[in-house]
């Protein structure tokens, strides 16, 4: 026990030494993208990212957390950058804390959440909603607390006048809750968003939504830490270029979801669309 | 929701106070802490496999004999054949530095505990504060002070892992018979020559109790950490829970359960070898 003890210290401050010296993440290749997991269109295009700038002699590297450390940690000017803020409704509150972040611009034009359906069910608005309270259960199945998603279906609950309440965990278990009522064939109203990968598994619908709660068409952008743009004007200006547009993105996350090894979908992609990486890489 | 006192508020100051004024000292700490997890990490992963089965293997046969050494074998390779080596090794690198660290803070503070009337009456509230409150509720400090990655991973399971040693060191010093150490004061020892050489050794057995309650309790905080980028296999372990992948979810849970067993076994071992 003794020998080992003091076995330990030098070993570490040996390692230390050793990684002090080659260290200089700030400026080097290292590139820290930020990224939920489970956000389809957030992992696809990150992962996209990443086998652009990997072939290009770049290291990146997905850091997975939720959206609002993301953001605490590119305030800190750790985490390079984020490519999955909604704007102009669903993330607005959380981007404004950090006002130092900087917009890279739009990545994807046709995200939207709302309040979701399967197919079957037939019902179309949310104002049809208070007709079927007890088919429902009174329930609307939610995501995480705090998410923006669920701060726009309490708007909803109080702006439509429902007889509901929203029920929050997780969004994979909004996900499991909707399958199984799926498989049962039952009434089941939950809180979503497109582009997702449960639209391309499950037969699903948005209710419209008349009073605009949900607000319109949102954009899907990229925001960097504050001297991103500084260390490293030519990245900055490729993820201001990347744009997906809907037969892109649609096709994008069908190969991506239909596969586990997502590094291996975003590089094959990568080959596949070499126009459209020539434009977003270009430098002018 | 009427709110009559906020204590929140305060703790929140005082949390972005200190990220405000912390921040040359977090940075130090943020470096050389990501240093040595990446250390023993890229030691881990680039020795081969085997090799670190075997001495796991070894390690085991040593401390808890050779039925503990076949599973130690077998579970290892098991982990490595359901492709999850690389992770497991990222998972016990963060797991080292975390305990390391646990028991450089927490052997003192439990010493003091010991000794000192005050200091027992400050520390134990604090130690039931650091064991009750949800281990999530240390994320979001832990990310304001060191941003997301393995720091503050580690952070957040050395405050969650620190109590039972502290605990069990205090309890071990305080269990120490009291005309031991007065015949040691007879034959003019000084308190440091006690403490070293008649308080820590007899108290030694429960202070290896608590550093395996304190590596157990890293292992339960990994998954945790894995919502902040610590890397590893809670990555996994939400990546599969996050898509909805059962065989993924539960491969990666099970690879924790196997180096839990592994690593609680061997440490039993030490406890027991003192007796």
């Amino acid at each position: 026990m003794k020998t080992v003890k003091y076995l330990f210290f030098p070993i570490l401050a040996a390692v230390f030494g050793i990684l002090s010296s080659c260290e200089n993440i700030k400026n080097s290749k290292y590139i820290t993208i930020g990224m939920v997991d489970g956000w389809a269109e957030d992992v696809a295009m990150t992962h996209i990212a990443k086998a652009i700038l990997d072939e290009q002699g770049y290291h990146v590297i997905i850091q997975k957390a939720s959206t609002d450390m993301i953001l605490a940690s590119m305030n800190n000017e750790d985490t390079d950058l984020f490519m999955g803020v909604w704007l102009p409704y669903t993330h607005a509150v959380k981007v404004a804390k950090f006002p130092e972040l900087i917009n890279l611009g739009t990545n994807y034009d046709n995200g939207r959440i709302g309040l979701v359906v399967p197919e079957y069910v037939p019902v179309n608005s949310i104002e049809e909603l208070n007709q079927h309270q007890d088919q429902f259960n009174h329930r609307i199945i939610g995501i995480e607390k705090g998410a923006g998603l669920t701060s726009g279906t309490d708007k909803a609950i109080i702006d439509y006048k429902l007889d509901y309440k929203q029920i929050n965990s997780s969004t994979i278990a909004m996900i499991t809750e909707l399958q199984n009522a799926i498989k049962r064939k039952e009434w089941i109203v939950t809180a979503g968003w497109q582009p997702h990968w449960m639209f391309g598994k499950m037969k699903l619908k948005f209710l419209e939504d008349p009073k605009k709660t949900f607000g319109e068409a949102e954009q899907i952008k990229t925001y960097s830490r504050k001297s991103f743009g500084k260390d490293h004007p030519d990245l900055a200006k490729f993820f201001y270029k990347i744009h997906f547009d809907d037969k892109n993105m649609a096709d994008l996350l069908t190969k991506m979801e239909d596969s586990k090894d997502k590094e291996a979908v975003a590089r094959k992609w990568v080959e596949d669309h070499p126009e459209l990486v020539k434009l977003w890489l270009d430098k002018n | 929701m009427n709110k009559t006192i906020d204590i929140g508020q305060y703790v929140e100051t005082a949390i972005n106070w200190l990220t405000e004024n912390g921040k040359p000292l977090f940075d130090v700490i943020k470096h050389v802490g990501n240093s040595s997890i990446m250390g023993i990490e890229w030691a881990l992963v680039n020795t081969p496999f085997y090799i670190i089965i075997l001495l796991f293997t070894l390690l085991a046969w040593w401390k808890a004999g050779k039925g503990i050494a076949i599973m130690t074998a077998a579970g290892l390779t098991l982990i490595f054949l359901m492709g999850l080596w690389r992770e497991t090794m990222e998972t016990l690198a963060l797991i080292f530095v975390a305990t390391i660290t646990a028991l450089v803070l927490s052997v003192p503070l439990g010493i003091w505990a010991a000794k000192s009337k005050l200091a027992a009456k400050i520390i134990r509230p604090l130690l039931d504060l650091m064991q009750t409150m949800p281990a999530f509720v240390y994320l979001i400090p832990a990310v304001l002070f060191f941003s997301i990655g393995k720091v503050p991973g580690a952070f957040a399971t050395i405050i969650f892992a620190m109590p039972p040693a502290v605990r069990l060191t205090t309890l071990g010093i305080e269990a120490v018979p009291k005309d031991i150490v007065e015949a040691a004061r007879a034959f003019g020892a000084t308190n440091r020559q006690i403490l070293f050489k008649v308080e820590l050794p007899l108290a030694m057995q429960t202070i290896l109790a608590g550093i395996n309650q304190t590596i157990l309790l890293s292992l339960s905080m990994v998954v945790i950490a894995g919502m902040i980028a610590a890397g590893g296999l809670g990555e996994k372990v939400l990546e599969g829970i996050n898509n909805l992948d059962i065989g993924l979810g539960f491969e990666s849970g099970l690879s924790v359960v196997i180096l839990a067993i592994i690593l609680d076994r061997i440490t039993q071992g030490f406890v027991k070898k003192k007796q």
